[in-house]
């Protein structure tokens, strides 16, 4: 096996370990949350470094981007189950 | 659907080509479709299906082990920012929650799975992916 194919293999053990090839509908909204807390991770890293100004405006772009995803993602969770809706609150 | 589509599976020639009757696997077992065309993603290939289902590579029969992955860094600014924007057009217009195989849920599975590698603190050189190879 190259080099190059047991790079692939361990890049998808470490995102099968993290639910990540394979996401279930159920499952979209803790992925995002779990995604995002890696993202917010880096960004506290990157905001140590006052010259990463462009990979902390990426960073922060993405975790946008993932909190506008998980309210649409969410919302489309509780319509499709709408005895969890009700027992909300 | 075309019944007499060629069928996929057991050639050595990878990927297929449009218009192959491809088999993959899904929750509710073995399913097949005809073959549209074959994009790259942030990550993985995706084989897109002329009744418009998206299936990762890795899950249609006959893929080499390992597949083809892309390397996060090798992603512009550009094409994930496009990403990005596709990606809330498509919540924002509506998600089907019931199709595992739509669009959205496929660009949304690759999008978390980048980010994962490009972001997460365990990440090495050597865990970031390896050059696309096809």
């Amino acid at each position: 096996m190259s080099s190059e194919e047991k790079n692939i293999q361990k890049v998808r053990k470490s995102l099968t370990d993290a639910g990540l090839v394979e996401i279930s509908l159920d499952q979209f909204p803790e992925r995002i949350k779990e995604v995002c807390h890696v993202a917010m991770g880096r960004l506290g890293e990157l905001l140590e470094h006052k010259n990463a100004v462009e990979e902390r405006q990426c960073v922060a772009r993405s975790v946008g981007t993932l909190k506008r995803l998980e309210s649409r993602v969410e919302a489309t969770s509780l319509k499709n189950k709408p005895e969890l809706k009700s027992g909300e609150d | 659907m075309n019944t007499t589509s060629p069928r996929i599976g057991t050639e050595t020639s990878w990927p297929p080509e449009e218009g192959h009757l491809i088999t993959f696997s899904s929750t509710s077992g073995l399913k097949t479709g005809v073959l549209k065309d074959i994009r790259w993603g942030l990550v993985w290939r995706d084989f897109i299906l002329e009744d418009g289902r998206v299936i990762p590579e890795h899950r249609v029969l006959g893929c080499p082990d390992p597949p083809a992955w892309r390397n996060a860094e090798e992603i512009s600014q550009d094409e994930r920012e496009a990403w990005e924007e596709r990606l809330v057009t498509m919540a924002e217009g509506g998600i089907d929650p019931h199709d595992r195989e739509q669009i959205f849920w496929a660009e949304l599975n690759q999008y978390l799975a980048y980010l994962y590698l490009r972001f997460n603190p365990n990440r090495t050189d050597s865990s970031q992916g390896a050059a696309r190879s096809a």
